[in-house]
């Protein structure tokens, strides 16, 4: 892995973690979500700092350029975040229908009693 | 046995009063669900007197149903029956499919029992859908895309609880393979009193097959 390439993984995840820290603290983001995002900045942080993990990484499963390496990891990661939202949103469309049922029948009751 | 007519409802203020009395007509408890139609319906809906749900956002038809089955089981019904807010299903056939709910889950009223299939493109998909169930259940079902079907109680508890469906076909397979007892009849439908099918945007049609293809042959 060469130098830029470990120079922007430091400062890119360093200034993320700092953005990630001031959104949370504003209230924006959940913090039950936040843990997850701070373990992503915190390893990519740890990648550009010791890319030994990444060598070890890549000699292990047969990638001969590390860099391809770290793309894999991360589009791996995405994957399953990406995964991870459908689930909260199919979850999301259950909980919305039973408050769609349970406002329609308030609804109907409000109507019966005028 | 206690049964309630099930009309699901999304912008049919030309066909929805005529819908309505004709089921009136024959005394059947009956709850019509607006799935926050755009036009005038609710307006319709309210002045006419008629026992509704009005829904708050736009859920589609699958789910539509699903709220239907919810609110028979919670109120003690033996049975449900789902008739389109269209005009498609004629009031008077009604009892064909109840009589033979009394000892079927499921009772699916079809147009193609003794008549055959016209020969278009929706029919050649109601085939391919046929076909589908018949390679994952061995069953064989004349009108798999027919909206008109009765359930009964313990459908009803299934279906309302969870229910992973795209539309009427996917849904008949899961109850073929779980092994309740279903039945065809035989029912006349009429074309649509006014508006627009649904299918007439080819897009959606084709979105509509695939998908409950794939439900079909993979996940039920």
């Amino acid at each position: 892995m060469n130098l830029a390439l470990r120079y922007i993984l430091i400062i890119t995840s360093f200034l993320w973690l700092l953005f990630l820290i001031r959104t949370i603290i504003k209230n924006k983001l959940d913090i039950k979500f936040s843990i997850l995002w701070i373990f992503l900045g915190i390893f990519i942080f740890l990648i550009g700092l010791f890319p030994e993990i990444i060598y070890l990484f890549s000699r292990l499963i047969g990638i001969e350029i590390p860099s391809n390496a770290v793309f894999l990891l991360m589009f791996f990661i995405i994957y399953c975040l990406v995964f991870y939202l459908y689930l909260k949103i199919s979850k999301h469309n259950q909980e919305l229908l039973n408050l769609n049922y349970e406002i329609a029948i308030l609804k109907s009751k409000i109507r019966g009693d005028k | 046995m206690k049964i309630l007519v099930i009309i699901p409802c999304f912008n049919e203020e030309a066909n929805i009063v005529k819908v309505v009395n004709g089921v009136k007509k024959f005394n059947y408890d009956y709850l019509i669900i607006n799935d926050a139609s755009t036009d005038n319906s609710e307006k319709i809906l309210k002045e006419n007197n008629y026992n509704f749900l009005s829904l708050v956002n736009n859920v589609g038809l699958a789910s539509v149903t699903r709220i239907g089955f919810k609110y028979a089981y919670d109120n003690g019904y033996d049975g449900c029956i789902c008739v389109d807010g269209d005009g498609q299903h004629p009031a008077d056939e009604i009892i064909k499919l109840l009589e033979c709910l009394k000892d079927n889950d499921y009772v699916l009223g079809s147009r193609f029992i003794n008549k055959k299939k016209p020969l278009t493109l929706r029919m050649l998909g109601s085939e391919i859908i046929s076909l589908a169930i018949k390679i994952k259940t061995n069953k064989i079902v004349k009108d798999p895309t027919s909206g008109m079907r009765a359930i009964g109680r313990r459908i009803m508890k299934e279906f309302s609880n969870s229910m992973n469906f795209i539309a009427e076909p996917d849904a008949l397979c899961y109850i073929i393979k779980k092994g309740y007892k279903y039945k065809e009849v035989e029912v006349n439908m009429v074309d649509r009193i006014d508006g627009v099918s649904y299918f007439q945007n080819p897009i959606k049609a084709i979105k509509y097959m695939v998908s409950v293809l794939i439900s079909i042959i993979l996940i039920q």
